[in-house]
């Protein structure tokens, strides 16, 4: 554990370095805030003719929840841009060799990338939700419906984090990594389109981040949805340490 | 580490590439104290021996042992026991020079404190006192090697082992680099692969040639002991030779030439001398012999003839 925040410390230096950190963290900021406003816009206009009392869906179901869906959207983008360095540079530069001649295991390796990796994406989940907290200053939240969907972004920001990390782990050309992780993200995204059609295995539509991602949205917490995130993260890591240990048998 | 003991012992090590032998049946023991040249024509299998000697590559058989701990079954304690420089030094670009040795003082297992002592001493070491300050990335390709140099040996390994550590650096900087690899011995078995073979003549105590993965040679290059080449008209037999006091031993080199191996206590060659006169040898030229490694390392190779292939 304690190798694993050596190396996790030494990459956020690295990334925070780069303009690359900077700009991917501005940008997402900048569209999220885009898209937040535009909802508070929308929901301002047609705020008079919705009914009152309880039949009234509120600003967490018409700000909240879809900010961060989009924001889910943007993760989408955002992860294998920040992930594609970690382990994919760290081959082409050579520098994998000093941590593997290093007393670490590679468990502490893969479980360090992952924490710096994580700890950004963690910070840009954060800056999200400060937004439609910022509601709660002229208007009254569901505050409990808006953690459940902030506690889903951040799994799934771990989830992302993890797949690109394995995809990281498979090459050493950075951008290879990149469109590598953005392709199997995306096809677990959609993979429960197929599912909806006849005949097809539900097991598919399991499979998918939406159902999941949706649920903790509308401010559902399964277990269920929570094990998903967390099983989805724990296989992808434990390919990546399989990887890398194979890579000294074999390469 | 005390002079003398054993820290690597690799046993029967192999490893292949698809259906390539890159090292096969390889086996060393190197001692605290020793500078190991690791001499071979490109592709002889010394990378690969270097990486399996550090963990970084599993061989397919044989064992190692390093300071005591074997390598496949408690790989974290060997692996502080190694400094290891690779081919292209691990370093990077956006940390400066002291961060970057810190935290590989870190890696291996140092706190805090440890690790900015450690640092400022290894960077002193290569002579990296001016330049800590600053970001690797914007070093020149001389010091970027000595930062990789500082790094094998910034947490104090018994075993340092680096991989063509001279590579980039100038006329200067490499006499320099070869008097601090000369220094390591005090306290550490040190590794160092090159394919100039004045390097390993200057630096090795001991010289080992590999060609297709095996070792065809392997001696120690005794320092005390020298040679010379003396050429005659009409040489005297080199037992005549073996008997004058400083002379250990000599053999007929052709054409009336004799190598004589001396002993560093005495110097013969007064009574060298005063012999050739008395005997009417016809003496024509005495001289040291050098680059007696570059014959070596073709004798080397010349008798593995499938290593050519």
């Amino acid at each position: 554990m304690r190798a694993a925040l050596i190396i996790a410390g030494r990459d956020l230096r690295s990334l925070f370095r780069s303009p690359l950190a900077w700009l991917l963290l501005a940008g997402a900021s900048f569209v999220i805030a885009w898209v937040f406003l535009w909802f508070v816009q929308g929901y301002m206009a047609s705020a008079p003719q919705l009914p009152a009392g309880t039949r009234n869906p509120g600003v967490t179901a018409l700000v909240a929840t879809p900010t961060l869906l989009w924001a889910a959207l943007v993760l989408v983008i955002l992860t294998p841009l920040l992930a594609m360095r970690l382990l994919a540079e760290e081959r082409r530069s050579g520098t994998l060799n000093l941590l593997r001649a290093a007393p670490v295991p590679v468990s502490a390796i893969v479980a360090g990338k992952f924490l710096a990796l994580l700890a950004f994406l963690w910070l840009t989940v954060a800056i999200t939700a400060a937004m439609p907290l910022s509601l709660e200053l002229g208007s009254t939240l569901d505050l409990g419906r808006l953690g459940a969907g902030v506690l889903g972004l951040a799994l799934l920001a771990a989830a992302f984090g993890a797949i690109s990390l394995f995809i990281s782990a498979l090459t050493r050309q950075p951008l290879l990594a990149a469109f590598g992780s953005f392709g199997a993200i995306v096809v677990l995204w959609i993979i429960n389109m197929a599912a909806t059609t006849p005949g097809s295995a539900s097991g598919l539509a399991w499979l998918a981040f939406q159902p999941h991602l949706n649920a903790l949205l509308q401010g559902v917490v399964d277990s269920a949805d929570l094990a998903y995130f967390v099983i989805l993260t724990l296989l992808f890591l434990g390919l990546s340490v399989w990887r890398l240990d194979a890579e000294r048998l074999s390469g | 580490m005390q002079s003398g003991t054993t820290v690597i012992r690799a046993e029967g090590l192999a490893r292949r590439y698809g259906h390539l032998h890159a090292v096969s049946g390889l086996s060393l023991s190197v001692d605290c104290g020793q500078v190991l040249a690791l001499l071979g024509p490109n592709g002889a299998g010394k990378t690969t021996t270097l990486s399996m000697l550090t963990g970084t590559l599993a061989p397919h058989a044989g064992r190692i042992e390093i300071a005591g701990h074997d390598l496949a079954e408690a790989p974290q304690q060997a692996k502080r026991s190694i400094g290891y420089l690779p081919e292209t030094p691990p370093l990077y670009p956006d940390l400066t020079v002291e961060e970057y040795l810190r935290f590989c003082a870190r890696l291996h297992g140092m706190n805090r404190g440890e690790s900015r002592e450690a640092a400022a001493k290894a960077a002193a070491r290569c002579g990296l006192e001016t330049v800590s300050r600053r970001l690797i990335r914007h070093l020149s390709k001389g010091y970027q090697q000595r930062v990789g140099i500082a790094q094998a040996i910034v947490h104090r390994p018994a075993v340092v082992i680096l991989d063509e550590p001279t590579v980039g650096l100038d006329p200067v900087q490499i006499r320099a680099a070869r008097q601090l690899i000369r220094g390591l011995a005090e306290s550490a078995a040190v590794i160092v692969s090159t394919h100039l073979l004045n390097e390993a003549a200057e630096l090795a105590t001991r010289v080992v040639i590999l060609a297709h993965g095996r070792i065809v040679h392997d001696t120690s290059t005794d320092t005390d002991s020298q040679q010379i080449r003396m050429e005659c008209r009409r040489p005297p037999p080199p037992e005549r030779l073996a008997g004058i006091a400083g002379i250990t031993a000599a053999r007929a080199a052709g054409d009336g030439a004799l190598v004589l191996t001396l002993d560093a206590a005495t110097d013969p060659r007064p009574a060298l001398l005063s012999a050739a006169v008395a005997e009417d040898w016809g003496l024509q030229t005495l001289c040291p012999v050098r680059d007696t490694l570059e014959d070596t390392f073709l004798a080397a190779l010349a008798a593995n003839p499938e290593a050519a292939a």
